[in-house]
């Protein structure tokens, strides 16, 4: 009886069925769209939010006065790569080198004292037992740098857009750094000192000051968590759980021990406007999308709502009839709650195929890749349809209990 | 015409006031529908400012300096009027010698917040804040401290360390008044840094080089370029959600509005078997339903405005500001969807004849 009644309602009435599905689907897939978002956002926002640049410097150790009087200290280049086996190194996306120096500027017969610097601009890193390079240099951990022209290397040297004004110096030109000829291969602009500097490639700026395998200090660009307040507790107060939980998250502050435990003879600091400002921001993101979710979900399960009474009420006469004929109120209540279950695994299978295509677009369009789309999603926009569906016909199944058949077929309403 | 306006007007109230359950449905299905819209839109449109708060935290996105000399702190008012320039500060750079080590000496103003880690406090007058690097190497237990510059020496007391992971690390940080007074350049700043609206940042940094004569302006690439991109991002996601929201919200209340219209089929069947005309069947439920979307599209501005102030309250701890156009876009929204949800379903029904629907057909 239940099952050719359903199978009437269905087949009888697609139309009004068809419609009940689709507004369902149309909730769900909205719902679990925005929550593959939320459960996504801090990963994609955190990696967004490097482009900022670097969050921890690494320099040499500083120990008393001899640290900064009389003998320069240097990192040794060949440790660098050592920051990629830590045990956040999945979390290391940046990484550039500098050996900075004085150097004689020569141009047009006139010499002066610039800074020269020595770097990478981009290099491909082979990583040590991994089979993918590491994509290393100033544009992974300032990003910002504008430069006109191409990359320094060999012979090439890029200036710095103030200094190459002042010498009145373009692409192409020839000048001499330590009476040694270089040509200018590009101008760099970045707002900062950068633009008064003569920038090379480090390993002709370590032949050029004889310092071979020697860098002065390095910039890293890691993922982090944001600072909690346990994150601001000086480790060397924390107990030995507390210091291992402490090392083993991915703060700025864990990493950077790591990366100075890596690097002989370090120092290793977060940049804290950066972490910082990063954490204020990461935390607002993540719960402006947690809101918006949670505006979006009740708006459809709403919008589903309406759709299930708008539904039902147009059936006041059919369940008038059901009631003249003999049925009581469980048998009227299973026959609408099945069809709301049925509509709910219908509108909510077809809803998460359906934000399945909409979390990949979105991700693809804003963050250049896929959102990560999580089976438990399937369940829960399952759940989620079935709840709202059922729900929705509980008020007009409450209605429809409270028919008086007799007024009904009279046509009263 | 008059008697038929007599009739339409009277076939509207008895339609819309005996069934007053159902006109809610629908109209608050509109109104779920538009408030979405607003919501969402509202929310897109208020990011940028909202965000751009936020990140203000990165530090300043503008720089001015004279080449070769300093600015003159009186010429600063004039930057107070001018357009985009949030926040500025004056600094006066010099280069000291403590203890034999050099180091610098940064003057800033001590009242605002910089993002480093600070043990102690920032400078009162008399005081200086050390960077790590420097105390490491003087003497981490420093109280007093004498520094030499130029010929002229100045004792401070030490009011706490800093670590920045910048050149603050290696510097000696004073009051701007202090610095003045301790290199002698009274009135004097060496750079000033400026914090500006992202948006038309170019132009805020040529009108501080105008306003302030001689000096150099220059945009800081680091900040500007990071929120210029991370800013485009995250509006893109807002206005990609917005368009998903909008949609599946627009089909969710169509379908509710069609299922509220297909249950009158058998009405336009009688009215036309009384005499009714097309377009007068037409024009009434057409009424009816702009009288529904115009309902609903006002409610759900309502609606709309409440949930995106409460949204921009939760994330960002203070109201947004809803643009007023929004709340013709509500209405226009709601009076689309709801005489197109209400009409497209009636048209085969407009054209059967009058005994077959009665008939059941």
């Amino acid at each position: 009886m239940l099952l050719s009644l359903l199978k009437h309602s269905f087949f009888r009435q697609k139309r009004a069925m068809a419609l009940m599905i689709v507004s369902v689907a149309m909730g769900t897939a909205l719902t679990a769209s925005l929550m593959a978002l939320s459960m996504d956002i801090k990963g994609k926002v955190s990696k967004e939010l490097r482009s900022f640049g670097a969050n921890i410097t690494v320099t040499p150790k500083v120990e008393g006065l001899a640290g900064m009087v009389g003998q320069k200290r240097y990192l040794s280049e060949s440790d660098l790569i050592k920051i990629k086996t830590i045990f956040w190194r999945h979390n290391i996306v940046g990484l550039a080198p500098f050996l900075e120096a004085e150097a004689e500027l020569g141009s047009d017969g006139t010499k002066r004292s610039v800074q020269a610097v020595g770097t990478w601009f981009r290099r491909e890193l082979p990583l040590p037992g991994e089979s993918a390079d590491f994509e290393a240099g100033v544009m992974t951990v300032s990003p910002w740098w504008l430069l006109d022209g191409t990359a320094p290397g060999g012979q090439g040297v890029v200036l710095g857009s103030s200094l190459a004004n002042e010498l009145r110096l373009k692409a192409g030109d020839s000048l001499t750094i330590d009476d040694r000829p270089f040509t200018v291969s590009g101008i760099l602009s970045t707002g900062g000192k950068e633009e008064r500097q003569v920038f090379m490639d480090l390993h002709e700026m370590q032949a050029l000051k004889g310092l071979e395998g020697k860098v002065s200090m390095a910039l890293v660009s890691a993922l982090t968590t944001p600072m909690d307040e346990f994150a601001y507790k000086d480790p060397a107060t924390m107990s030995k759980k507390e210091y291992e939980k402490w090392y083993c998250t991915g703060y700025v502050t864990s990493i950077a021990k790591q990366v100075e435990e890596a690097v002989g003879g370090s120092r290793a600091k977060p940049i804290w406007h950066i972490a910082e400002a990063e954490g204020k921001v990461l935390g607002r993101m993540s719960l402006l999308i947690y809101l918006l979710s949670g505006a979006a979900l009740s708006a459809s399960a709403l919008g589903v709502s309406t759709t299930m009474i708008a539904g039902l009420l147009r059936r006041t006469d059919e369940i008038g009839l059901m009631k003249a004929v003999g049925a009581v109120g469980a048998q009227i209540t299973g026959i609408f709650l099945s069809e709301a279950l049925i509509i709910g695994a219908i509108g909510g299978i077809s809803g998460y195929l359906a934000s399945l295509w909409v979390v990949k677009y979105v991700g693809l369009r804003v963050f250049g890749t896929g959102l990560e789309s999580r089976a438990l999603l399937l369940p829960v926009s399952l759940l989620i349809a079935l709840i709202i569906s059922v729900l929705g016909s509980f008020l007009p199944i409450r209605r429809a209990l409270g028919i008086k058949p007799a007024l009904v077929l009279k046509g009263a309403r | 015409m008059r008697p038929n306006r007599k009739w339409f007007i009277r076939m509207l109230r008895a339609s819309l006031g005996k069934r007053k359950g159902r006109v809610f449905v629908a109209a608050l299905s509109v109104a779920i529908a538009s408030s979405v819209i607003v919501g969402a839109l509202g929310l897109s449109l208020g990011i940028r400012q909202k965000l751009g708060g936020e990140l203000k935290a990165y530090g300043s996105n503008a720089i001015a300096s004279k080449p070769g000399g300093y600015i003159e702190e009186s010429a600063l008012g004039a930057l107070s009027g001018a357009k985009g320039v949030e926040e500025y500060g004056g600094q006066l750079y010099a280069s000291v010698t403590v203890r034999g080590v050099e180091a610098e000496l940064m003057g800033v103003d001590a009242s605002k917040r910089y993002g480093w880690k600070i043990k102690g406090a920032m400078p009162k007058e008399g005081e200086a804040l050390i960077g790590t690097d420097l105390a490491e190497a003087l003497d981490k237990s420093l109280v007093d401290i004498t520094i030499s510059t130029g010929g002229r020496e100045a004792s401070l007391r030490v009011s706490g360390f800093v670590e920045s992971g910048g050149v603050e690390d290696r510097a000696v940080i004073v009051g701007l008044k202090d610095a003045q007074r301790i290199t002698g350049l009274g009135g004097m700043l060496s750079a000033v840094l400026i914090r500006a609206r992202a948006d038309g940042l170019d132009d805020v940094v040529k009108e501080v080089a105008a306003l302030l004569p001689g000096a150099e302006a220059k945009t800081l690439r680091q900040v500007a370029y990071a929120e210029e991109t991370f800013l485009g991002k995250v509006e893109l996601l807002m206005l990609l959600v917005s368009i998903v929201v909008v949609i599946a919200s627009g089909i969710s209340v169509s379908s509710t509005m069609s299922a509220t219209v297909l249950e009158r089929i058998k009405e336009i069947g009688l009215m036309k078997a009384l005499g009714g005309t097309m377009g007068m069947i037409r024009s009434f439920y057409l009424a009816e339903g702009a009288l529904i979307g115009l309902l609903g599209g006002a409610g759900g501005y309502l609606l709309g405005f409440a949930s995106a102030q409460a949204v921009s309250r939760g994330a960002f701890g203070s109201f947004i500001s809803v643009p007023l156009y929004l709340i013709a876009i509500s209405v226009v929204a709601g009076l689309v969807i709801a005489v197109m949800a209400s009409g497209l379903p009636m048209r085969p029904a407009l054209r059967q004849r009058p005994s077959a629907i009665l008939r059941g057909e």
